[in-house]
């Protein structure tokens, strides 16, 4: 295994350089979700399962797709910059790898961090699965931020959208629309499955949101529809974007009103609480990343 | 805990999320939004001093929350500053709705990192408000704006990698993310001065230290005035206040005679050029923009000389050593949020931000001018200002490590500051002066309550000059 994980590591460089040295902007998308795809697998070698999927659904998946995306709407297919090598920056990169060896060559290897912790409490969590217990429950703080964050990045994009983008990629063909007819109820199955596993192995909310999301934009890309974004429809949308963030903030206050403290769950109903917050997480981050690649406008989405 | 606290963050979020799901409610939803935030942080002001541990699991499997003198000042002075900030975009309709969303979200970010005691919270909290910062500066539909965010969006990033490089670096040390834990077992070793260094380097770049400066004048020379004033009074101050926890509090035994003169250094020469480029500058938001590049010289000379080893108290010691760096902070906040709204005042109704072709403007808005002339009094640090009293503090700690140098570099850009300020001061004051361009003045109106927003600031300034005794744990 150790020829291949230097292999890995060798490849993961590689890639990496290709990416960003690449003339041609297509290419270097390609290589990038290629990459994303070789550290999925590089955090499956450090037995980390849950950020391997989370990686090649989100990092490589829809990053890849948002590129794509944009690669679209661009005028350019080349990236014409003059190359010039800094002898000063070249020497500052170089500092920053070398500092980073040496100093994580020097950090204790017995340190089990928190885990003896997240073991100890597993009991009250209402969860089965460790890293689903920290990210729900016992660090729910830093994931209900991070649905704030998706739904900010979302808002952001939406205020520089000054034109009226036509949303779709020219990506037509009837083995698509049936291929795509096929997938689309998979998809749903195996976002639900991932969300619903969550609780006791790997899989949540951000990656049963991811393959929902993938599922949207296949429909988008092979029907040239868009969700409803006008009218009442419109606004249960706009809800639903902001539906995982508050339903978790609201929880957190009941917990915070039966004397739990802010974001605490009574541990009875712990379990019930946490698929709930998930459930609404999941449709918010796939409806955030679907419109994320559609791009429509604010002044479509305000109307 | 106080329940308070929660609101806090959760309020201005809850506000730009009504924006952001019903746009039309925005105007009474901003003002619900700025009042009710506002009002919060002075109730959270007066709350005792406390540690907590969020959802009840005992700190460090759980994130804490703490509230003591420093975070309870930065609360108050996000509050303020960002109440009478939002007060003058409430009555700027050249603002777009989005406005409300992303500041609104930068806000209850602020407040969350205010609030926060744990290295990876902070990150998330600081992923919030990068976001809504960067996307701040692109509403600006001024030529340039795009780029500048553009760049403004990669040096946001790549701090934030840095930051969580160094959180990566801790967890490894000490299998925790609480910083009062990781504080009291803190210990010299190679991987925390490089944890040390590049966290400091990430966050300088958010701060616009020298020489990773150049995204600042850009960014904030070409925002709506509103903007400008949020990014360089409360914004920048954020990452400056988690440059102070770690050098003083997290990482206090690492920071060695080398550091300190390095950061001496970087401070000195950023004073001096961006006060260079603040004389030479011919417009003036850029101006304003370039003086930012310099006041932040002031703060990180003031973190080295409470970092160095010789200084003879901590971060939490009642003794009032790091008093002086919170007061500039607050000073330079309050000033330059005035300045930069008196520069959006005079540009929005003379149509241009020309130096030399704004007397007559200025002689108009007398309410604007005035507070002008008092913030830049307290930016150069004259007396009776806030800014006078900070930067009194500071010669007083340079005396006392004896860093003559230093204490000269620091009274010669005081004078480039009183420089740049009554060069503009003298286009009002000077009737001699003729205008470059020879035209009828075009006079916009604007909303009389933003004259008052600029005074009210700059005044705040002078009043907090007055409460000396504070300063020197009277």
């Amino acid at each position: 295994m150790l020829i291949f994980d230097v292999l890995l590591a060798l490849l993961i460089l590689g890639l990496a350089w290709m990416s960003v040295s690449s003339r041609d902007l297509f290419e270097a998308v390609v290589l990038f979700i290629a990459l994303g795809l070789m550290i999925a697998l590089a955090w499956m070698r450090l037995q980390a399962p849950d950020a391997a999927l989370a990686e090649a659904a989100i990092g490589a998946g829809l990053a890849g797709a948002l590129l794509l995306a944009t690669l679209s709407r661009l005028d350019r297919q080349t990236d014409v910059s003059p190359r010039r090598v800094s002898v000063a920056w070249s020497l500052i990169w170089l500092g920053l790898a070398v500092g980073l060896v040496l100093a994580f060559a020097q950090l204790p290897r017995t340190g089990e961090g928190l885990m003896p912790d997240v073991m100890a409490n597993m009991e009250q969590s209402g969860v089965g699965h460790p890293v689903t217990a920290v990210l729900l429950n016992f660090r729910a703080w830093d994931t209900a931020l991070e649905l704030a964050v998706l739904a900010w990045a979302w808002f952001a994009q939406q205020a520089l959208n000054r034109e009226q983008h036509p949303g779709f990629l020219a990506l037509q063909g009837h083995v698509l629309t049936s291929s795509a007819k096929i997938l689309a109820p998979l998809l749903v199955l195996v976002g639900g499955y991932l969300l619903w596993r969550g609780a006791d192995a790997t899989g949540g909310a951000f990656q049963a949101g991811a393959v929902l999301a993938a599922g949207l934009v296949l429909y988008s890309l092979s029907f040239k529809a868009d969700l409803p974004y006008d009218g009442w429809q419109g606004l249960g949308l706009r809800f639903l974007w902001l539906a995982g963030f508050w339903l978790f903030a609201l929880v957190g206050l009941v917990g915070f009103a039966l004397g739990l403290g802010f974001m605490g769950y009574p541990p009875a109903q712990a379990g019930a609480l946490i698929l709930l917050i998930e459930l609404f997480a999941t449709l918010s981050i796939a409806l955030l990343l679907a419109a994320m690649f559609s791009g429509v406008s604010e002044r479509r989405s305000a109307a | 805990m106080s329940g308070w606290l929660a609101i806090l963050v959760l309020w201005p979020l809850a506000m730009a999320s009504l924006i952001a799901i019903w746009p039309k409610l925005t105007k009474p939803v901003a003002l619900l939004a700025l009042l009710g935030t506002g009002l919060l942080s002075m109730v959270v002001f007066n709350l005792p001093n406390g540690v907590w541990a969020l959802g009840g699991w005992a700190r460090p499997l759980g994130i804490g929350w703490r509230l003591d003198e420093i975070s309870r000042l930065m609360l108050l002075l996000t509050g303020v500053v960002g109440m009478l900030v939002s007060l003058y975009a409430w009555w700027d309709s050249a603002l777009p709705r989005s406005f409300w969303v992303l500041w609104l979200g930068a806000w209850g970010a602020m407040n969350a990192l205010y609030l926060a005691a744990d290295v990876f919270n902070i990150y998330v909290t600081l992923e919030l408000l990068g976001l809504s910062a960067v996307a701040l500066v692109a509403i600006s539909l001024k030529a340039g704006a795009l780029q500048a965010a553009m760049r403004y969006l990669l040096v946001s990033l790549l701090g934030s990698m840095l930051f969580l490089l160094g959180v990566a670096l801790l967890y490894g040390q000490y299998g925790q993310l609480d910083i009062l834990a990781l504080a009291t077992q803190m210990e010299p070793s190679f991987p925390m001065l490089f944890a040390l260094v590049v966290m400091s380097v990430g966050l300088m770049a958010k701060t616009a230290v020298f020489p990773l400066h150049s995204w600042l004048p850009l960014a904030h020379g070409r925002a709506p005035a509103a903007v400008s004033a949020i990014l360089s009074a409360l914004v920048i101050k954020a990452s400056f206040y988690l440059l102070m926890r770690l050098w003083l509090e997290v990482f206090a035994p690492i920071p060695t005679l080398a550091l300190v003169y390095g950061v001496w250094l970087m401070g000195s020469v950023a004073l001096l050029w961006g006060a260079w480029q603040a004389l030479s500058s011919q417009q003036l938001k850029p101006m304003v923009a370039w003086s930012t590049v310099a006041q932040v010289g002031y703060l990180v000379i003031g973190l080295g000389l409470l970092a160095h080893p010789n200084t003879p108290t901590g971060i939490n010691t009642p003794e009032g050593w790091q008093w002086g760096l919170l007061w500039l902070m607050m000073a330079h906040a309050l000033a330059k949020s005035a300045m930069f709204l008196a520069a959006g005042n005079l540009q929005q109704a003379a149509g241009h931000d020309r130096i030399s072709d704004l007397g007559e403007v200025m002689r108009v808005q007398r309410k604007t001018l005035f507070a002008f002339g008092i913030a830049g009094v307290s930016l150069a640090g004259l007396p009776v200002s806030a800014g006078f009293l900070a930067k009194w503090w500071l010669l007083e700690l340079g005396i006392f490590h004896q860093a003559w140098w230093l204490v000269m570099v620091m009274v010669v850009a005081s004078l480039l500051t009183a420089g740049y300020v009554f060069r503009v001061l003298n286009v009002a004051l000077n009737k001699e002066l003729k205008p470059v361009i020879e035209h009828a003045p075009v006079m916009i109106p604007i909303h009389a309550g933003r004259q008052w927003v600029v005074l009210i600031l700059a005044c705040l300034g002078v009043l907090a000059g007055l409460q000396a005794q504070w300063l020197w744990g009277g």
